[in-house]
């Protein structure tokens, strides 16, 4: 929707709507640029507390996507004050305050408003060096693709829902939420990486395009190396698929080719929207045993998921 | 049988149509029609009906997504000896360990029979579900036990590993869990009671 609007240009913006990445980026000295990003939305989970861990988590995760660190953050509060108990809001921020710590920012402030919903999530300021920005677009051919976090919160709130999932497939997956992308970013950062997404409600698919257009590369997938949070793959095979996830699938089939002898299932767990999901960084041949070896050493799951091709500009191949 | 039960569930999103047609599927023997106004809900009702068993035709009218469903052989009480098979078929075995080893006599021939199951049922095809470790089966899914080759390689089949959180907790291991994910009894009970066959070593 905001393709409708003009763009904005200056020799000082880095990174602006211009392209689909996760915050702006912009020069405020020769050795620093300022990050910005803001998230919020309504809860996936029903303790207050944990909702606030997530929300905030998520938010933050755009700074670190950029390859930044976050300096400060403001909350941002929709909160049905008929309806809702004050003591759910105060666990809420109290919540989104321990993540906020956990990552060395400081909270200076917020907003709150009256709403029907409960919202929740943070406006993010972070820093990074202007030379040392990773956007989405540099992924080049013969890149390894490494993803952080494995896939399903999709599916899991939905179960959450249908009252579906049990307890232990829900606290795996809220640990992955509350799961800041701190250490998986400073790794990269430290090796050096050609592009870098966090995935989150367009999913693997959807963010991977992103990368692939502004790149002008093929990701190359390899569904059965793409690490789901355990148990998720029942439920998926269960029908409990979000709408958000089942539009990603339509809206990527296009620029997706899937070749025969992928499972199904597997590939619309691709698409699976995710909350506070983790990076998907592309890194060169050359550095790619750093990288593996470096977030092996700071205790990041990860894993290989494929590699970039020069098969064509903008699209995703599925392979088995 | 001809009877028919028809489900409106246009205006719903996901996961309701799922669960109105899990909840009529449930011991049903007639064929039931599922009618939803959006594509996701019709993928994901097929999706949850073929993994009961059941087979699915899709038409469309207008915006309407007309879904018949037939329940799969042994899915109700007039649908046959109960026997299932083929592809499609819900993956509905449970192995159970509630032990470190396998039989009454001796401890040490008890741990060999114990790693000798896991190691067979790993080579087995596909139905396993789920394998759930409680008491003393615990201990096989922790850091330094010699069957965690074997279990991983269950985990990679497709089966989910569950280990009781409490036995791990009463044994003082409640860290070095090397495989599946941590459970309770609600979770152990909730995979018991829909089991297909429970297989106890």
């Amino acid at each position: 929707m905001l393709g409708e609007l003009p763009l904005v240009e200056h020799p000082d913006l880095l990174v602006g709507r211009g392209s689909s990445d996760d915050a702006g980026v912009i020069r405020i000295r020769d050795d620093l640029a300022l990050i910005q990003t803001l998230d919020f939305f309504t809860p996936i989970v029903d303790d207050p507390r944990t909702f606030g861990r997530i929300a905030a988590t998520n938010s933050l995760s755009d700074v670190y996507a950029m390859g930044g660190k976050p300096l400060t953050a403001m909350n941002i509060v929709c909160f049905p004050r008929k309806t809702l108990p004050l003591e759910v809001l105060k666990e809420v921020l109290l919540g989104g305050l321990e993540v906020i710590n956990e990552a060395g920012a400081l909270l200076v402030g917020g907003h709150s408003v009256e709403d029907p919903e409960l919202k929740y999530g943070l406006s993010v300021t972070g820093t990074v060096h202007p030379d040392r920005v990773v956007t989405n677009s540099g992924a080049r051919p013969g890149d390894a693709l490494i993803l952080t976090k494995p896939l399903g919160t999709g599916v899991l709130a939905t179960a959450i829902k249908a009252g579906l999932a049990p307890p232990a497939v829900e606290a795996e997956a809220v640990r992955w939420m509350c799961t800041l992308n701190r250490a998986a970013a400073e790794a990269m950062q430290e090796e050096g990486a050609s592009a870098c997404t966090d995935i989150t409600g367009f999913g693997l698919l959807g963010h991977g395009l992103e990368m692939a257009s502004g790149s002008g590369v093929t990701l190359e997938l390899l569904a059965s190396k793409v690490p789901l949070i355990q148990g998720v793959k029942d439920l998926a095979a269960m029908g409990l698929f979000p709408g958000g996830s089942f539009a990603n699938r339509k809206f990527c089939e296009r620029a997706v080719t899937v070749d025969g002898g992928a499972d199904p299932l597997l590939v619309d767990l691709l698409a699976d929207a995710q909350t506070s999901g983790g990076l998907l960084i592309a890194v060169s041949a050359a550095s790619r045993e750093a990288l593996h070896e470096n977030l092996e050493r700071r205790g990041v799951p990860h894993a290989e998921i494929g590699r970039v091709t020069a098969e064509s500009a903008g699209r995703i191949r599925v392979l088995p | 049988m001809t009877d028919t039960k028809t489900l409106d569930c246009r205006g719903l999103s996901c996961p309701l149509p799922v669960l109105k047609t899990r909840e009529a599927l449930a011991g049903a023997a007639e064929t039931i029609v599922v009618v939803v106004d959006n594509e996701a809900a019709a993928a994901n009702v097929t999706r949850f009906a073929e993994s009961q068993g059941a087979s699915v035709s899709l038409g469309r009218s207008g915006g309407d997504f007309t879904l018949t469903i037939q329940p799969g052989a042994g899915a109700g009480p007039g649908g046959g000896a109960g026997l299932v098979c083929g592809p499609g078929v819900k993956k509905n075995l449970v192995v159970y360990v509630a032990s470190e080893g396998m039989g009454i006599g001796d401890e040490g021939l008890g741990r060999t029979l114990m790693a000798a199951f896991l190691d067979t049922m790993a080579q087995w095809t596909g139905e396993l579900s789920h394998v759930i470790f409680v008491n003393g089966g615990a201990k096989l899914a922790v850091k330094g036990s010699p069957v965690l080759d074997q279990i991983r390689q269950l985990e990679e089949m497709g089966a989910t590993v569950l280990v009781c959180g409490t036995c791990l907790r009463h044994f003082g291991i409640q860290d070095e869990l090397a495989v599946g994910s941590l459970s309770n009894m609600f979770a152990i009970l909730e995979v018991l009671t829909s089991a297909g066959r429970i297989i106890r070593p």
